[in-house]
């Protein structure tokens, strides 16, 4: 049984990231903190993911949507993402392709993610470890809110400050 | 949407995050601005302002003048889209090589002789992690975990302490993380007793592992482990990888770095305690 790679940096984990979204064939999900998914954006993840969910790929992601991102998570939205928020906090952020191809990462307490933040994250080709992860994401799925009705939650709240 | 709003999604799209396209789209059309000015009519604090006018100069899209003090210009939308383009280019060229680098690694990691082979196994019951964990921990030299208190309880309910202090007492190690609250205080005493070195976590995120000399694992996310029984539901996963195990192993050492020891803790919360009586 093949095992897994350690990584060591935020730039080695978005690598990962893009390989799993060039490399999956039906099914991608991710769960990732606001910082990660931004640092993720900025290396055409969603230019990426697009070819994807054309030829009938079904991505799925969890992050916290707040007023700084909003206009991020439409762009995914817009290609066809399937988005939530959560702002539960959550024990490991991951990335999973096709239920075996997967890249995660321990929550230790780090605030915001940079591409300095140390991490040390691991990148595993086991459907066992995989299945392990989607258990996981699935509770999270399952708990969180549809993105296009957080967007418009938040954006009552922003209206009704300029209301006031 | 607004001209405006199109206008600042397109320039993300050129990988400025929502602050950066704001506050250039801002300096574009109101013109050059020292920070504090620009972060009342975005609507932020300074400091924060500070940051992000950092990564635009980074980014080559903002200049700043050279006299006191510091007044910050957009720089003509051509040039910082070109100068945008060319640093993308860059990092993503720098990502591909780090993809190719990285593929190359991980398939010198997949040739290994089939007597390594590793074994990933999922445990469903509080009973099945204990009979597969303590015969681990009767042959283990180092024993480290990341767990909260509750499992405390249970390492002292199905008798799991004693074959930690047996690890201990033939010259084994066992440091831990934990996060010590007032009622877990004689459960974390407990381990302390047998010569477990634990550490609290302020930041404690519900993480559990287990890692058994550097080889055997068992981790477990959104355990929610509601009672101290053996039948009790609770999804583990089981792998004799090292690779795991060194991913783990790091992860614990930086909680490790960021935790204090729990006896501290112990005072603050006993002395909290008798305060509040």
């Amino acid at each position: 049984m093949p095992s897994g790679t350690v990584i060591n940096s935020v730039e080695d984990t978005v690598a990962v990231i893009l390989k799993i979204i060039e490399t999956a064939k039906h099914d991608i999900v991710f769960l990732l903190p606001p910082s990660l998914f931004s640092i993720a954006g900025t290396y055409n993840t969603v230019q990426r993911a697009k070819p994807f969910i054309d030829k009938g790929g079904v991505l799925r992601g969890i992050t916290v949507i707040s007023r700084e991102n909003i206009e991020e998570v439409r762009m995914r939205l817009d290609i066809g993402v399937d988005m939530r928020h959560s702002d539960h906090v959550h024990e490991v952020f991951m990335v999973v392709g096709d239920k075996q191809s997967s890249v995660s990462v321990l929550n230790i307490g780090a605030e915001a993610y940079t591409l300095e933040t140390p991490v040390v994250a691991y990148w595993s080709e086991d459907p066992t470890y995989a299945e392990y992860l989607l258990a996981s994401f699935e509770t999270a799925w399952s708990q969180a809110v549809p993105a296009e009705e957080r967007i418009q939650v938040l954006l009552e709240q922003r209206y009704q400050r300029a209301d006031q | 949407m607004s001209s405006t709003d199109e206008f600042i999604r397109r320039l993300m799209g050129f990988g400025l995050t929502e602050k950066e396209a704001q506050c250039y789209f801002h300096l574009l059309r109101y013109g050059p601005k020292t920070p504090s000015p620009l972060a009342k009519s975005l609507h932020t604090y300074r400091e924060d302002m500070h940051r992000t006018l950092n990564s635009l100069i980074d980014k080559g899209v903002v200049r700043p003048s050279l006299g006191s003090p510091t007044i910050y210009a957009a720089v003509e939308l051509e040039t910082a889209l070109e100068s945008t383009l060319k640093k993308h280019e860059s990092e993503l060229r720098e990502m591909e090589r780090r993809k190719r680098a990285l593929e190359e690694l991980s398939r010198q990691q997949h040739f290994r002789p089939s007597d390594e082979a590793m074994t990933f196994k999922i445990l469903n019951t509080a009973k099945e992690i204990m009979t597969t964990t303590l015969p681990i921990i009767e042959h283990s030299k180092e024993f480290l975990w990341v767990a909260p208190t509750l499992a405390l309880v249970f390492a002292s309910t199905f008798g799991a302490n004693p074959t930690v202090q047996e690890l201990v007492e033939r010259g084994g190690h066992s440091r831990g993380v934990t996060d010590v609250v007032y009622s877990g205080i004689p459960s974390v005493q407990e381990v302390l007793d047998i010569g477990v070195d634990v550490r609290h976590f302020d930041n404690y995120h519900g993480l559990y592992y287990g890692v058994f000399d550097r080889k055997h694992c068992v981790s477990g996310i959104n355990l929610d482990v509601k009672h101290v029984r053996l039948d009790e539901p609770a999804t583990m996963l089981y792998t004799d990888d090292p690779v795991y195990a060194r991913y783990l192993v790091s992860n614990f050492e930086m909680l490790w770095k960021q935790s204090v020891p729990a006896e501290e803790r112990i005072q603050e919360l006993l002395k909290q305690g008798s305060e509040g009586r």
